[in-house]
């Protein structure tokens, strides 16, 4: 049931939530992080608990978390 | 800035708590259940009258290419068996944290035999006139080999620095006494506040000074402080920093931590430090965990083999090093980077680029904090609660040989794996393009570190650094 209300709330809304955690432009691929911010996986790891929820906003190529907002999010499909 | 908020709806300001991360949701997790797991196999094969020994198998020293082959033909089915449950362990947590086990086992693969060369080389009757230590020998046949050649991008799978040197770390707890720990913890945390708190400042001050923003002077600070790599990327994420500063202090930490590598081992040698006083030393002043590990062991391999040139027990370089870095420095990784984010979102102005950072949160403590060091204290206490069933006698003839010994072996061979990993991974031209303005707010906050670390380490507080490695 809560599956089938989550799929539902951006009809429901009207529009999904603003947040980075829901945006496209956030990049959540933990691999793909490692080949962009270089040296990391050098002495350190996207994979440990030290990068926390942190994630890369590949419009603004900084590091954002997931209740971060601005004005180009675009929402998941 | 637009007031984003502003605009929305109800429905849409609404903020969905952020979804619990498991015990399984990262490498540090792994490592706490991948190093207890093999803490307590070798425990109930120790208490069915077996041991784990047959499997933690390593060369022995040899003279002779013959005898080293004899030596290894014998125990070719511990090897297979040894890489087998490395590739199986390794590769069921790479796999649940959605890594390529096609290209991690082939990779893999290529890195055990790599380490068992090391091994061999570093079991050599005269390895030690050569100072043939086998962190050193990995690191540089790593450098050489990564900086000679383009390694092939599935290789790179393979070398998970961080996560062999985790499960290391708490592989080295089931080896380190529990009241050791409680009692050296308060000196360790004393030390290491002392210096990170002059070394951040330093860096972020000096940072400052030179005109850079003070969320990438931060970023910096943190990490030339805390824990190099992963501090840097915590606190980036923490301030919203941009990726090439994040790049950037990463790469200075690499820089400066491989330089260290070399450095404070034979800074240590030349000054006559004790093993004890030297491992608390490269904890206080190395910049990453798997770095200053290769220092301490070198320092505590050289120590073996000089004669009683260096005093105190071997072990006790790694053993005061992760005492120093892993219980008194990496522990305040989430403290840091939750303080930040908030004199961040309240004090600085709002990021150029329109990032919104949402409110600090204290949960970030917790999520950030390094989950690999309570595996590290409760492999600790343990094997230490086990031992507390036997004399000091017994604990010697029968415990040390059947279970800490082998445990110990496993350990060397995750922080060589480690080593050898640093080594392919490290391009030294990448090195360079860091810019003059972070490289000197960072090297400011080196030379503060080294010789604060020095005089706390080998002077302040020597005596107690020194009644450790005694033990």
């Amino acid at each position: 049931m809560s599956a089938l209300r989550d799929a539902l709330r951006p009809v429901v809304a009207g529009a999904v939530s603003p947040r980075c955690a829901d945006c496209i432009h956030r990049l959540n691929d933990r691999r793909a992080i490692e080949q962009k911010v270089s040296g990391l996986a050098v002495l350190g790891s996207a994979y440990g608990a030290s990068i926390g929820s942190s994630r890369l906003c590949l419009i603004h190529e900084c590091l954002v978390s997931p209740e971060d907002r601005c004005a180009h999010f675009s929402g998941k499909a | 800035m637009s007031d984003i908020t502003s605009e929305l709806t109800p429905t849409q300001t609404e903020v969905r708590p952020t979804p619990r991360l498991g015990a399984f949701a990262n490498e540090d997790w792994w490592s706490v259940w991948i190093g207890l797991a093999l803490v307590t196999v070798a425990w109930l094969l120790f208490a069915s009258g077996s041991s784990i020994k047959w499997l933690a198998v390593a060369p022995a020293k040899w003279t002779s290419a013959s005898q080293l082959g004899q030596d290894l033909l014998a125990h070719l089915p511990n090897y297979l068996a040894l890489f087998a449950l490395f590739a199986l362990l390794f590769g069921i947590a790479l796999a649940s944290l959605r890594q390529r086990l096609a290209q991690f086992l082939p990779a893999f693969l290529i890195l055990f035999l790599g380490a068992l060369a090391i091994f061999m080389v570093s079991a050599w009757a005269q390895a030690s006139h050569y100072n043939l230590e086998g962190p050193l020998v990995a690191l540089v046949v790593g450098l050489l080999i990564s900086n000679l050649f383009r390694l092939p991008e599935w290789f790179l799978a393979g070398l998970r620095v961080e996560f062999y040197i985790k499960v290391g770390i708490v592989l080295l707890g089931a080896t380190l006494p529990f009241t050791l720990l409680v009692w050296a913890g308060p000196v360790a945390v004393g030390q290491a506040t002392i210096v990170s708190l002059l070394t951040f400042f330093a860096i972020f001050l000096a940072g400052k000074a030179l005109g850079l923003d003070r969320r990438f002077a931060a970023v910096l600070g943190v990490g030339g402080a805390v824990c190099g790599v992963s501090a840097s990327i915590a606190i980036a994420g923490a301030v919203r920093a941009r990726r090439e500063q994040a790049s950037i202090a990463i790469t200075l930490v690499i820089l400066w931590a491989i330089v260290m590598i070399f450095v404070l081992p034979y800074a240590s040698r030349a000054l006559g430090l004790s093993t004890a006083v030297a491992g608390a030393w490269i904890g206080t002043s190395e910049f990453a965990d798997a770095a200053g590990i290769a220092a301490a062991q070198a320092y505590g391999d050289s120590a073996k083999n000089a004669g009683g040139a260096i005093l105190g027990a071997p072990d006790a370089a790694v053993q005061t090093f992760t005492l120093m870095k892993v219980v008194g420095r990496d522990i305040w990784i989430g403290i840091w980077a939750f303080v930040l984010a908030w004199v961040a979102t309240t004090r600085w102005d709002a990021p150029a680029d329109g990032v919104q950072a949402g409110k600090p949160k204290a949960g970030e403590i917790w999520a950030r904090f390094p989950k690999f060091v309570i595996g590290f204290v409760l492999a600790s206490a343990l094997v230490t609660w086990i031992a507390s069933y036997y004399s000091l006698a017994d604990y010697r003839k029968v415990i040390t040989p059947q279970v800490i010994a082998p445990i110990t072996a496993l350990r060397t061979w995750a922080f060589i794996l480690c080593f050898l990993s640093i080594g392919l991974t490290t391009r030294l031209r990448a090195l360079t393009a860091t810019g003059w303005k972070p490289f000197l707010a960072f090297t400011a906050g080196v030379v503060i570190n080294i010789i604060v670390g020095y005089v706390l380490s080998a002077h302040v507080f020597a005596a107690y650094w020194n009644s450790l490695g005694q033990g």
